[in-house]
């Protein structure tokens, strides 16, 4: 008797302990959950380059501080300049007072050491994944896999790993050397691989770590950075097009390589920066002849794609905003010849309300050519710029005799009338590129910005930018939890629509009025179910549990206010072909706010 | 034995009889509680045009559990009567979900065990149709976040939609039971004339089913108990009256 007490006390302890571990297990099977993108300023974080001239050849951090050093604080290593640090050269920068939100950490994967995908070393990455958290710094994190690392690579200077198999890929020879084409399956493969990999590597790294990251890059159309980047002079064009080049065969390019970032990494944004191309690459099925579509074929077609499969963790974004960039307008805008008319923009403007992000081009310095003024080689900033409505800034010129062109507080100028350009086209968060912050040592930019009163500017700069993005941004419906009274009937299924029924009523049991729309948000849905008649899905209202998941379904109670102590009821709507019980987390939203 | 003992005697033995009311109170069986209900509906206007256009009909019964990590609820559907009409015989009239058991010849059982079960079966409508169901009412606790079980019955037409109801979930159902507690209430809804079957596209104005709970025997028994109770304390008292 004893003993089948004892088997029947397993037997039942074995069934608690296979639903506790079912509850805990089901968190992990839930889909597409993302942590809202954090509107704000962010700087860039090149993380690591390989050393040629050490023996052998080693994998050396540049501009950062050195694994085990102080966090936050720069070392003696540091080259600084680049925009995050910078940035924190005054001592730890808790996140705001900086200006900065976070950075954008780029790992071009042949900087990555391994034989095989299986294989790779991750060590340094890692590291400063583990100092941006400690540094408060959220992370976009950019798996460079370009076509190749340098304009002037041959395929030798794929990853180790991907060369090994580099007589099987498809390549072309281009202006950038001979390179595999962006639809290979061998080589999109790889890139896939890597981007498993990488993420595979990120899920070892603490919780705190891990969350600390909100979006990856993945630019499947990158032929040299993690810039959206086909090159489309004459004879590259003509190179493409023997290779088998079409829009469509790009599209489903890209198609994997995103939904292979957005599979490894679920609870992540996916961004994606995009360009124009040549028209004669990118005409619309060739129907538009050349020169009518402005080469943005292909990026209307990913771009639609895009924002409805992963929608609320999509964002588009632009690598050249700049103060000659036209501002957000009333066509017709008036717009600076030598950049404009660009169909990006207006590509870009289309998407704004689903959430856009932009990256200035160099808003110190351009880096190019210096110009002679008053004897001196000078690199104008952002070639010059323009006069701008807001008072305009002209930096090539020396605003008055005695006064260096390279004086900080034209960098902070120039930052801000970027941020004029920038702010009309209501983005979600603004790159700094590397080169506002660039300091003499190891570039062409003579030009630093060292003196605490620049690095001050900027900051105030940047902090009102992500103060202001911050309220721009769309204001979340408030949640309500505690103001409501739940209860939920049972599912009946009707036999005809197929569907199972719930009513669930919401009861006002504060001693206020709860202002409509009331939103009833269905958190944790189980995978088995599926709400038909949601009218969306959360992109604003994160659950106040420290789950920070966006994309739950929602449903609208009412449009009107709720008085207290009344109620209203609401019918839920499953498609659940299991007909297994469907699970779910309620949530309260309410007020003007996006849910 | 004198009167004294036997008092001292009936005095001993009285605890003795409250034992069987105090067993079923505390025996672990009342956990498991049930209702019992006849289901009574006026079915002539199936049987008659423009009603019997959306025929052939088909009675749907239906246990679904409200969520995996609660309590187990079982529904038996008998003592049936068609007022002049029948039920098809399964299996050829008859389409199940899960591992219903019976059918409407006889008595059909359904339980959460795996989810959701469910019976559909045709019938030719007659003048009434009746029928007892038996249901527990064990309820998952809403504080968990669970939905509770449900049982319902609908009257399909011939495509296997429910006849259009006032029932508000939007299931047209025309009896609904929340296992919402021990003692859960029985929902009925007449049909809603003013939406169309989906087969036959015609208007059915039948009203809601009559429900009539029955006291289930566990009840029956203690409520004799406590009479025979009763009675003897009756008893007991009259014979201590001589000795006050």
């Amino acid at each position: 008797m004893v003993d089948i007490e004892s088997r029947q006390g397993r037997k039942r302890m074995s069934l608690v302990l296979l639903l506790v571990a079912a509850f805990w297990a089901t968190p992990t099977c839930l889909a597409q959950q993302v942590t809202p993108y954090p509107p704000g300023v962010y700087g860039t974080w090149p993380i690591f380059v390989l050393n040629t001239k050490s023996t052998p050849p080693m994998l050396v951090q540049q501009d950062i501080s050195v694994p085990g050093a102080t966090v936050c604080t720069p070392t003696t290593t540091d080259n600084g300049g680049y925009t995050g640090e910078l940035l924190l050269k005054n001592g730890p920068a808790p996140r705001g007072a900086g200006g900065l939100v976070g950075i954008l950490l780029e790992v071009l994967w042949t900087w990555v050491p391994g034989t095989n995908a299986a294989s790779l070393d991750w060590s340094v990455m890692n590291n400063l994944l583990i100092e941006a958290q400690a540094c408060n710094l959220r992370v976009a994190l950019s798996l460079d896999m370009p076509l190749a690392a340098s304009p002037d690579m041959s395929p030798t200077s794929l990853p180790p790993w991907v060369e090994q198999q580099i007589e099987m890929i498809k390549t072309v020879r281009l202006d950038i050397g001979t390179v595999p084409v962006f639809w290979d399956p061998i080589f999109n493969g790889d890139r896939v691989a890597f981007i498993q990999a990488a993420a595979a590597n990120i899920a070892t790294l603490p919780t705190a770590v891990q969350q600390n990251i909100i979006a990856v890059l993945a630019q499947p159309f990158g032929a040299t950075t993690d810039d959206w980047n086909i090159p489309h002079s004459d004879s590259n064009v003509m190179a493409w097009q023997k290779a088998g080049y079409s829009t469509s065969t790009m599209l489903a390019a890209g198609q994997m390589i995103l939904k292979a970032a957005a599979k490894a990494f679920p609870s992540l944004n996916l961004k994606l920066p995009i360009q124009a191309e040549g028209t004669e690459l990118d005409m619309l099925d060739g129907t538009n002849p050349p020169g009518t579509d402005g080469g943005v074929a292909l990026a209307t077609q990913v771009l639609p794609w895009a924002y409805t499969t992963f929608p609320g963790r999509f964002f588009a974004q632009l690598n050249f905003v700049s103060t000659k960039s036209p501002p957000d307008c009333v066509s017709p805008c008036s717009l600076d010849t030598t950049v404009s008319p660009n169909p990006v923009f207006d590509l870009i403007r289309t998407y704004q309300p689903q959430g856009v992000g932009l990256q200035d081009v160099a808003a110190a310095v351009d880096g190019g050519v210096p110009t002679t003024i008053n004897g001196v080689p000078t690199y104008c900033l952002q070639n010059g710029g323009v006069t701008l409505p807001n008072g305009g800034v002209i930096p090539c010129t020396p605003p008055s005799p005695g006064v260096a062109v390279c004086d900080s507080v034209q960098y902070a100028t120039v930052s801000q009338n970027s941020w004029y350009v920038v702010q009309t086209y209501a983005p979600t968060f603004w790159e700094i590129s590397r080169g506002d912050a660039t300091t003499a040592t190891g570039s062409q930019n003579p030009c630093q910005i060292t003196t605490d009163g620049g690095q001050d500017l900027m900051r105030n700069v940047f902090a009102a930018v992500t103060t202001q993005l911050a309220e721009t941004s769309p204001t979340c419906a408030q949640n309500v939890d505690s103001e409501f009274y739940i209860t939920r009937s049972g599912y009946v299924f009707n036999f005809g629509t197929k569907l199972f029924y719930q009513t669930v009523k919401l009861t006002n049991i504060g001693s206020a009025e709860i202002g409509g729309p009331i939103e009833l948000v269905l958190d944790h849905l189980s995978p088995n179910g599926s709400l038909s008649n949601q009218s969306g899905v959360t992109t604003c209202a994160a659950p106040l549990d420290n789950n920070p998941y966006l994309n739950s379904p929602y449903i609208v109670a009412t449009g009107a206010t709720l008085l207290p102590g009344a109620s209203v009821s609401v019918v839920l709507e499953f498609s659940n072909p299991t007909k297994a019980p469907t699970a779910y987390t309620q949530r309260m939203l309410a007020g003007a706010g996006t849910p | 034995m004198n009167e004294d003992e036997t008092i001292t005697m009936k005095t001993r033995f009285l605890p003795a009889l409250l034992i069987p009311p105090l067993l079923y109170f505390t025996a672990p069986g009342t956990a498991s509680a049930d209702i019992l209900f006849t289901v009574r509906l006026d079915t002539t206007p199936l049987t008659i045009t423009p009603g019997d256009q959306a025929g052939p009909f088909s009675l749907a019964f239906q246990l679904a559990q409200g969520d995996t990590n609660n309590t187990t609820n079982t529904a038996t559907v008998s003592d049936f009567v068609f007022g002049g009409g029948s039920a098809g015989a399964c299996p050829a009239n008859c389409m199940t979900f899960g591992n219903v058991s019976g059918d409407a010849t006889g008595s059909i059982h359904l339980s959460t065990s795996d989810g959701f079960e469910a019976l559909i079966q045709t019938f030719r409508p007659g003048t009434t149709l009746s029928f007892l169901v038996d249901l527990t009412t064990n309820p998952n606790n809403p504080f968990l976040g669970a939905a509770p079980d449900t049982f319902a019955f609908s009257i399909l037409d011939r495509s296997l939609f429910p006849i259009p109801t006032q029932d508000p979930s939007g299931a047209d159902t025309l009896v609904t039971v929340d296992i919402n507690s021990t003692n859960p209430t029985v929902d009925s809804y007449a049909t809603d004339p003013r939406r169309l079957t989906n087969a036959g596209n015609v208007s059915i104005t039948m009203g809601p089913a009559t429900i009539e709970e029955v006291p289930e025997p566990g009840t029956l028994t203690l409520l004799g108990t406590v009479l025979v109770c009763a009675g003897v304390l009756r008893r007991w008292r009259h014979l201590r009256v001589p000795n006050a």
